[in-house]
């Protein structure tokens, strides 16, 4: 069509593109560095001597790397024990989440059941109950079932997600109708067309729960903090708790504890970059 | 090519439609109730349960031991529901959504926009994208308390260096709201940025191709081909961040407990001083019910007018 | 654990109707408890009695508190402690309240100075005074000011431990350069005023004093001026019903505040939200003087005076009020440890060993030099520990001195009161108000007593 007018217009459109990679590398780098202000400054804080930290004007630079800092704040916060046991936990939510979301999402995308939208809202519901109202008469749940001190209590309660439900559903529903009938055809039940069909289908979706979902288990303080008392239980975040003082010259030491307590996540999230990345090919719907 | 696999779907569809409609309903809803069992029974146990219990409370004015309580009925939903304080905190509450919820959606579009292109290296831009979603909202409130302080931190220093003057932002009562809205907005970043992201990554090639051929530039294509199909997700994103804009607790915590001059004490923030300073049940309780109604119905409402727009691609 | 049966357990068995009509009749702030003082139960058990002990240490303070309960488990047999890190004050305290709904109680337990009322409320706690007569435990050597403070109609709650009180931080180079002498560091609030005056004008500092708003100075004023906070003796003799700091000296302290800042000689941190701000406003040359906690005297001469400031010299000085000399005093801050009356009688007496070793001049001396905390024991300054400490560090003798000067009285004793907090709250945003929207002193302090009697009313309310 403009094939005829494209030899005259080579060069300009190298240049242009050229410009607007260079344009797009640029908002890129400065996006970049803005948001990673905050996770900058707290790593050179934790590398830094204290009274470094608090001197005017700011220094942003670590010329004298104090590394005995993060074996302070490992022993002190006992963050190794934590540290599994943060993980232990966060793994076991993050299954529990995805495959009970997984369900339940397909279940609101591809079956009819009376309710169905009742339902649903009722499940959007679970996630506006403010924690304040739960956890007290969680705790009590929990205790009852002599879960205090224990994994299960700290897992648990946590299996099941609404957000994950939502997130998915709202992925599911965009498989194209063509591809449901067409499965029916090739003889697919429900559950072979959710396990082989659609769950891979939504990989970038079910990949971005499984990072909310280890994350929010992470990050979790007042409740493990509530239900143990035994250090063979206790997470990371209590921890970290552990090394904030209001003393100022032990402030270089939660600088310190955090970055420990989130640098098992960057790794997580580098792993599964590699997976959001590897979205669809357009293969899929004649496929 | 669509046209053409469409029109043998269609033509095989009476056969494929009959094997759909020759399954029982009943077993569909039996199966439904397979998938959605476990999550009804852990959402009714830990969830829905404590929900019940806390409106049941909302009757009584108890001690902060709970040693005793007497009934009120109403009277304490009424009573809080009233006060000036509830308000106040409602307001506080809808303009902290107002400066976090469209902020942060946007933001995140573009840098999810920016970040779906095929340029070296943009796994790394990637990862710096979504680090924010590292930190928990405790340390990110630390890590904004240590930029945010008056005396050393960097923003202020950056200030003065420009020539302005120095704020002291979690002090000053105009400035503490906007203050802890950007350090939410930065901190659900992250997740705003993955959950676009991946929802950009299910839109076709395809789609971006023939409406290139078609001579749509970049512009027409983002607003006629991605935002569309990016609208499922971009509805998601609206409702999780409202409701988490609705019970954001921690950052007030540790950035201004509620100050200065009550600016920043948004609704959950004072359920949780009732609840677990005073240990004020009964108040916490109905200020908690009445949290839950507010948001149920605004949710209820975005539903109702964005999933219109929605665009599921079918 | 069971309690043996024994006849003493007998006899105190038999005996609590009567105690708990004697201790009924001791007034109303926290009767009903039965006096019965386990003694001699935990040498008949067979093992050594575990108890758990709650404390909200962190970082130093919780490798010394911890290492002190395991010199103490060392030393003996017949009580094992295990200490559990529980977060903030508020933390353990919010845990406590949470695990009475139904969970795992601690059998001893650290709280911060202002929830003792709330903690005799919730009538789960042990009362010493009870143990501390029966034993004919001597007080004499603790420090009457830290007694008086825990103490309601004469009989002490919790066994103090942990006691820190506000002080004068200053920059002695700043002094200097102001033509100040920085020996003589300002005694009353008048002298603030004129140093601050002087080291704006000389251009020592940017500002003469660096102010947090904070309920804890304003009651340490006032208790210094003799002026009790609430009434009901501070709710020692009955429980107390309103404040009493809206009057001539409330105001007065309102409107040295207001014109301070007003004037330009005072810097407002504002509610400090680092906890450091102040201080570090020293180090930044914004401020030449602030008031602050003794428990972190030893953090803030590390960080100060670790070269990175060169221009600063930390001078202490005790906390200046509205007169040279008081007519009250300062009053008691930190913690204190309370036994629980759900544990078994010999948890309960384990845990008050445990409550009275801590609270031995040895062990005051080694928390003292380990934490900075202030010694209770006036025989605690004579052992070595502690005189070699405060013979290379004399400014570790100021807080402690503060606690012996003045009188002990009603008004120094300090306020126990239930909804602590909330009188607070009511203080620092009456204080945020006549800062920040030019309100006038006399009018925001009279909203903030308001705002605090309809607190405490509440409170009183859901107690009876």
């Amino acid at each position: 069509m403009a094939t005829s007018a494209r030899p005259a217009r080579k060069r300009p459109i190298r240049i242009g593109r050229l410009l607007g990679e260079a344009a797009q590398y640029a908002a890129l780098t400065i996006a970049a560095a803005i948001i990673l202000t905050p996770i900058y400054i707290t790593v050179v804080y934790s590398l830094q001597p204290v009274e470094e930290i608090f001197s005017y004007p700011p220094n942003l630079l670590v010329t004298d790397p104090q590394w005995d800092t993060y074996k302070r704040a490992f022993e002190t916060g006992s963050l190794g024990r934590y540290l599994v046991n943060s993980f232990i936990v966060a793994t076991a939510i993050t299954a529990g989440q995805v495959i009970t979301s997984v369900l339940a999402a397909y279940a609101f995308a591809f079956l009819r059941f009376p309710f169905r939208n009742l339902l649903f809202v009722a499940f959007l519901a679970s996630l506006m109950v403010p924690w304040e109202v739960t956890i007290i008469p969680n705790y009590q749940t929990i205790s009852t079932f002599g879960w205090l001190d224990s994994y299960q209590g700290l897992i648990v309660p946590f299996l099941a997600t609404a957000f994950g439900t939502f997130l998915l559903r709202q992925a599911f529903l965009t498989v194209p109708r063509d591809l449901r009938d067409a499965a029916a055809m090739d003889g697919y039940g429900h559950i072979g067309f959710m396990l082989q069909v659609v769950v891979p289908l939504s990989r970038a979706a079910v990949g971005a729960l499984a990072v909310f979902s280890f994350l929010l288990a992470w990050n979790q303080y007042l409740w493990p903090l509530l239900i143990t008392n035994d250090d063979d239980y206790r997470t990371v975040q209590i921890g970290l708790k552990a090394l904030v003082s209001s003393n100022i010259d032990e402030f270089n030491l939660v600088m310190a504890g955090t970055v420990i307590a989130a640098a098992p996540i960057l790794a997580l999230l580098i792993l599964f970059q590699k997976q959001l990345i590897r979205g669809l090919t357009s293969g899929a719907i004649k496929g | 090519m669509d046209e053409v696999t469409a029109a043998e779907v269609t033509i095989a569809l009476p056969k494929a439609a009959g094997r759909w409609r020759a399954r029982p309903r009943v077993k569909e809803m039996a199966l439904a109730l397979v998938l959605l069992g476990p999550s009804i029974a852990l959402f009714s146990t830990f969830a829905f349960y404590p929900l019940v219990k806390t409106f049941y409370l909302g009757f009584f004015r108890s001690d902060p031991f709970g040693l005793s309580s007497n009934y009120v009925g109403l009277d304490q939903y009424i009573d809080v529901l009233r006060s000036n304080g509830f308000h106040r905190s409602l307001l506080t509450t809808g303009l902290f959504a107002l400066f976090t919820v469209p902020t942060g959606l946007v933001l995140g579009l573009g840098l999810a926009l920016l970040a779906h292109q095929k340029l070296r290296g943009i796994v790394v831009y990637r990862t710096i994208f979504s680090s924010t979603v590292a930190t928990s909202v405790a340390v990110a409130s630390v890590m904004w308390l240590t930029l945010l302080n008056p005396s050393i931190g960097i923003i202020n220093y950056g200030l003065k260096e420009s020539g302005f003057e120095a704020v002291n932002w979690l002090g000053d009562p105009d400035w503490a709201l906007p203050a802890v809205s950007l350090t939410t907005v930065w901190l659900n970043l992250g997740f705003t940025f993955i959950v676009i992201l991946a929802g950009l990554q299910t839109i076709p090639e395809e789609l971006h191709e023939s409406a290139k051929i078609d001579g749509a530039g970049a512009v027409s294509r983002l607003f006629n081909v991605t935002l569309p199909m990016l609208s499922p997700t971009l509805l998601f994103a609206v409702v999780v961040l409202t409701i988490n804009a609705f019970q954001s607790f921690g950052q007030i915590d540790i950035l201004t407990q509620g100050g200065p001059l009550d600016r920043t004490n948004v609704l959950v923030y004072s359920i949780y001083t009732e609840g677990f300073r005073n240990f004020n049940e009964g108040v916490a309780a109905a200020q908690g019910v009445a949290l839950f109604l507010i948001v149920l119905v605004l949710t209820l409402i975005q539903f109702r007018f964005l999933e219109r727009r929605v665009f599921y691609g079918n | 654990m069971n309690a043996p049966r024994s006849l003493a357990l007998w006899i105190l068995a038999l005996a609590t109707p009567f105690a708990a009509v004697l201790a009924a009749c001791g007034g109303n702030n926290g009767g009903g408890f039965s006096a019965e003082c386990p003694i001699g139960l935990v040498d008949k058990e067979a093992g050594p009695v575990r108890i758990l002990f709650w404390h909200a240490m962190s970082v130093a303070n919780r490798d010394t508190i911890e290492r002190m309960v395991g010199e103490f488990n060392a030393s003996q047999d017949r009580v094992q402690v295990q200490p559990v890190f529980q977060g903030t004050y508020d933390d353990n305290l919010t845990k406590y309240f949470t695990a009475l709904r139904g969970g795992d109680l601690p059998d001893i337990i650290q709280v911060e100075d202002t929830a003792a009322q709330r903690m005799i409320d919730s009538r789960t706690v042990v009362r010493a005074q009870d143990c501390i007569t029966a034993e004919n435990y001597d007080l004499s050597d603790h420090i009457e000011r830290v007694i008086a403070y825990y103490s309601i109609n004469g009989e002490l709650w919790p066994y103090p431990f942990n006691v820190s009180n506000p002080v004068l931080y200053y920059n002695q180079i700043a002094f200097e350069k102001a033509g100040l002498d920085p020996q003589k560091p300002p005694a009353t609030l008048d002298e603030v005023r004129a140093y601050s005056q002087k080291l704006v004008d000389s251009g020592a500092a940017n500002h003469g004093i660096a102010l947090e708003l904070g309920g804890w100075f304003f009651e340490q004023w006032m208790a210094k001026a003799g002026q009790p906070f609430t009434d009901n003796d501070n709710g020692r003799t009955a429980r107390a019903t309103s404040v009493l700091f809206d009057n001539d000296t409330g105001r007065e302290l309102f409107g040295w505040i207001d014109s301070m800042i007003d004037d330009g000689l005072a810097v407002s941190v504002g509610r400090n939200a680092s906890g450091a701000d102040a201080l570090l406003a020293i180090g930044s040359g914004d401020a030449a003087m602030t008031i602050g906690t003794s428990a972190a005297m030893r953090s803030v001469y590390g960080v100060l005076e670790s070269g990175e400031f060169p221009d600063v010299k930390v001078g202490l000085a005790t906390m200046p009020g509205l007169e040279a000399q008081d007519a009250g005093g300062i009053e008691v801050g930190g913690g204190a440890v309370f036994i629980i009356s759900r544990s078994s009688p010999a948890k309960q007496e384990a845990a008050r060993i445990l409550a009275k070793w801590l609270n031995e001049p040895a062990q005051q001396a080694e928390w003292h030099v380990g934490s900075g905390y202030i010694p209770i024991r006036k025989s605690a300054a004579e052992l070595p520990a502690v005189t070699e400490l405060w013979a290379e560090s004399p400014q570790f003798r100021v807080a402690y001195d503060q606690l012996l000067s003045g009188q002990t009285n009603v008004a120094s004793s300090g306020t126990v009161l239930g909804p602590y907090e909330e009188i607070r709250e009511a203080v620092v945003t009456a204080m945020e108000q006549m800062l920040l929207q030019g309100k006038d002193p006399a009018a925001a302090l009279a909203d903030a007593a308001k705002a605090a009697n309809i607190a405490i009313e509440e409170y009183n309310r859901r107690i009876r």
